[in-house]
C-alpha cells in the first residue's frame, strides 16, 4: 500500500492539488481531502473496458486497431465533420485534436460554447480584469458569487480560496471576509452569505446596471425596486464594494445562460471597471470542467480562436452562433461527429441529439454516457490525472501538470487521436 | 401554469457524472424543484409527477418543493431530461436558453421515462 500526496483532481475547474490517494495493488482504495465529486471520480468503478462498434443497432466489442480504423474512415469520408468536447481531456490531446481537425477541414468546438462561451465574447469586447486564485485567497476581503453555486458545483472553492480559507492578509477569513451571493434561487452558498440578493430570472443585466449607476453616484435615477431587488439593498452592497480593500467577483452560468447572455458578463466586467476607480476589484468565471480553460488556451494559441473554429476554408474561421456546435447540429449541417471528453447527448437540446442519431458519431471517453446512445464507435481511454499524465488549466488560467498515479493498459486521448490522424494522413505528420 | 425553467448543476448530478446510466442519475436529473406555494396552487404533493411542455416537446418529472425559489420559477438539475425541453435557438451566441426557457406545467399520472426510453425519443439507440 502506498499514499501519493499532492494529487490534482480532474473534476472541476478548481483543480484542487492537495489530494492524498491511497493505492493498493494498483487500485485506488482511499482519498483524503477530496470533495464528494472527487471521491466519485477517483473511486469510480464504471469505466468502459474495451472499444465498441455498433453493428445491427447493437454494440459489439472491438480492438483498438479496428475502432481507430473505423473512426478514421468515418472522419475521412465526412464533408463537414464536427469535433466537439475537449474540456474533459488534457492539453496535449487538445493539440492533437486541432491538428486532426485542420487535416480533415472540420469544425472544432469545445464545451465553452454551452458554458462560458458568452463570457469569452464579453472579454473580447471589454477585456478581463482577472487575477489568480492565490491573490483572492491572500487579499480579498469581499467575495461575490454571482449566478453560481460553489457549494454544489465547486464544493471546495470556498474552503480553499474564499470564505473559509486563511490568507496571508486575512488570518481569520470567515470573520474578516465579507460574502455576497447573488442568484435567482436561495441556494446553499447563499445560506452562509453576509448578504443574499435574490434577483428575478433574467434580471441580472438591470441589477448590474443599477449597481454601476450607484457606484458612479447616480442613485437618484434608480427606481425603488430593480428586478426584484430593493434599492436600499443595492445601495448597501455598492457601499460594501467601495469600502472593500480587495473585492473578487466569481460568476457562473447564471449570467451566461440567461437572457442577455454575454451582455450580462460585459456589464459585470464594466461594474468591476467602475469599482476599480475606488478600490481594487477583479472578476473570474467559475469554469466547470477541469480543463475547459485549457481547451480555450490551446485552441487560441494554435488557431487564434478559443472555440467554434471552422477549418473548412483551409484556414481558421470563427463566428459563434454559426460555427458553434449547437447551431451546426440544429441546422443538420455536420455529416459526422467526433466527441472527446464530454457528453453532448446529456447536455444539448433535443434537436441536436436528433441529428446526432442520423449521422455517424465516434466517442472517445473513459465511460459510457448519454452520448453512447448516439455513438457508432466508442473508444475507452486512460483517465487523465489518474491513469495518465497531462496538462490542465485551472479556472484562473494557471497550467498544472496532472499526475499518473496508477498503471493502465488503456491508450490515452492523445495516442488515440494521433492514431486516427496517422491513419487518415497515411502516416504523414 | 406557466413558469420559467432554470437548469443547473447539483452535487448529486456531479457525483453520478461518470455513472450516467445509473438509476440515481436519472432520478436526480428528472426532478423538478418548485416553490411550495406554486405546488399548493396546483394541488401537488411532494413527489407527485408533473408534465412539462415547451415548443420542443413534453417530459414527465417528479416535483419537489424548494422554498429558495421565487414563485413562477422552477429549477431542474442539468441533464438529458430538462435538455429535451430546451430550444436550439442561440440568438447568435452559440448558447441556448438553458436558464430562461418558458414552460407549461400540469399534474400528470404518467410515469417518468427511463433514460433509455427518453433518449430513444430523440433517436437514441441501445447502449
Amino acid at each position: 500500500m502506498k499514499v501519493v500526496k499532492n494529487v490534482i483532481c480532474p473534476f472541476c475547474g478548481c483543480l484542487c492539488d492537495d489530494l492524498s490517494v491511497t493505492i493498493e495493488d494498483n487500485r485506488i482504495i482511499g482519498i483524503d481531502n477530496g470533495c464528494t465529486l472527487a471521491n466519485s471520480k477517483f473511486l469510480g468503478t464504471t469505466r468502459l473496458k474495451t472499444p465498441l462498434i455498433r453493428e445491427n443497432n447493437r454494440f459489439r466489442e472491438a480492438s483498438y486497431e479496428e475502432a481507430v480504423d473505423a473512426s478514421a474512415a468515418i472522419l475521412k469520408d465526412a464533408e463537414r465533420p464536427l469535433l466537439f468536447g475537449w474540456s474533459g481531456t488534457h492539453g496535449e490531446a487538445q493539440c492533437a485534436g486541432v491538428h486532426l481537425c485542420e487535416l480533415i477541414g472540420g469544425v472544432l468546438d469545445n464545451t465553452s460554447s454551452v458554458c462560458h462561451g458568452p463570457s469569452i465574447l464579453a472579454i473580447q469586447e471589454v477585456g478581463h480584469p482577472g487575477c489568480t486564485l492565490g491573490q483572492v485567497k491572500n487579499r480579498a476581503d469581499l467575495v461575490i458569487y454571482w449566478g453560481c453555486n460553489p457549494s454544489e458545483a465547486h464544493p471546495r472553492h470556498m474552503s480553499r480560496y474564499t470564505t473559509y480559507a486563511t490568507g496571508f492578509f486575512l488570518k481569520n477569513a470567515h470573520r474578516d471576509r465579507k460574502l455576497i451571493v447573488v442568484d435567482i434561487r436561495k441556494n446553499d452558498s447563499a445560506n452562509v452569505a453576509d448578504e443574499f440578493v435574490q434577483i428575478n430570472p433574467g434580471g441580472d443585466y438591470a441589477v448590474l446596471s443599477a449597481l454601476r449607476a450607484i457606484v458612479r453616484g447616480k442613485d437618484e435615477f434608480i427606481p425603488e425596486m430593480v428586478s426584484g431587488v430593493p434599492k436600499s439593498q443595492l445601495k448597501r452592497i455598492a457601499g460594501m464594494c467601495k469600502e472593500a480593500k480587495f473585492g473578487a467577483i466569481f460568476f457562473g452560468l447564471g449570467l451566461t445562460m440567461s437572457v442577455n447572455k454575454y451582455k450580462n458578463v460585459r456589464n459585470a466586467i464594466e461594474l468591476v471597471d467602475e469599482l476599480s476607480r475606488h478600490t481594487k476589484f477583479t472578476i473570474t468565471p467559475m469554469r466547470g470542467h477541469w480543463n475547459v480553460y485549457g481547451a480555450n488556451e490551446v485552441f487560441t494559441w494554435m488557431t487564434g480562436y478559443p472555440y467554434a473554429v471552422d477549418f473548412s476554408r483551409g484556414t481558421s474561421f470563427y463566428n459563434p452562433g454559426e460555427t458553434t456546435a449547437v447551431d451546426i447540429l440544429a441546422r443538420k449541417e455536420c455529416d459526422a461527429m467526433l466527441v472527446v471528453g464530454s457528453d453532448p447527448g446529456a447536455n444539448m437540446p433535443r434537436k441536436c441529439m436528433e441529428h446526432m442519431s442520423e449521422i455517424p458519431v465516434v466517442q472517445i471517453d473513459p465511460c459510457l454516457n448519454c452520448t453512447s446512445a448516439f455513438a457508432d464507435i466508442q473508444i475507452p481511454v486512460a483517465i487523465t490525472g489518474i491513469e495518465t499524465g497531462g496538462t490542465a488549466y485551472r479556472m484562473d488560467g494557471i497550467p498544472l501538470r496532472m499526475k499518473k498515479i496508477i498503471d493502465t493498459e488503456f491508450l490515452n486521448d492523445t495516442q488515440v487521436i494521433n492514431r486516427i490522424y496517422e491513419k487518415i494522413s497515411g502516416g504523414v505528420k | 401554469m406557466k413558469f420559467i425553467m432554470v437548469t443547473g448543476r447539483t452535487v448529486r448530478q456531479g457525483e453520478y457524472i461518470d455513472n450516467k446510466l445509473s438509476q440515481k442519475y436519472s432520478t436526480e436529473t428528472s426532478t423538478c424543484f418548485m416553490n411550495p406555494v406554486d405546488m399548493m396552487n396546483m394541488y401537488l404533493e411532494e413527489g407527485d409527477n408533473i408534465r412539462i411542455t415547451t415548443e420542443t416537446g413534453a417530459v414527465v418529472f417528479r416535483a419537489l418543493s424548494d422554498d429558495g425559489l421565487k414563485q413562477g420559477t422552477v429549477f431542474i438539475p442539468y441533464g438529458p431530461y430538462c435538455n429535451m425541453l430546451v430550444s436550439t435557438c442561440t440568438h447568435g451566441t452559440g448558447m441556448p436558453d438553458y436558464k430562461s426557457s418558458r414552460i407549461k406545467i400540469e399534474p400528470t399520472d404518467q410515469d417518468i421515462l427511463s433514460l433509455t426510453e427518453l433518449l430513444a425519443g430523440a433517436g437514441g439507440k441501445e447502449i
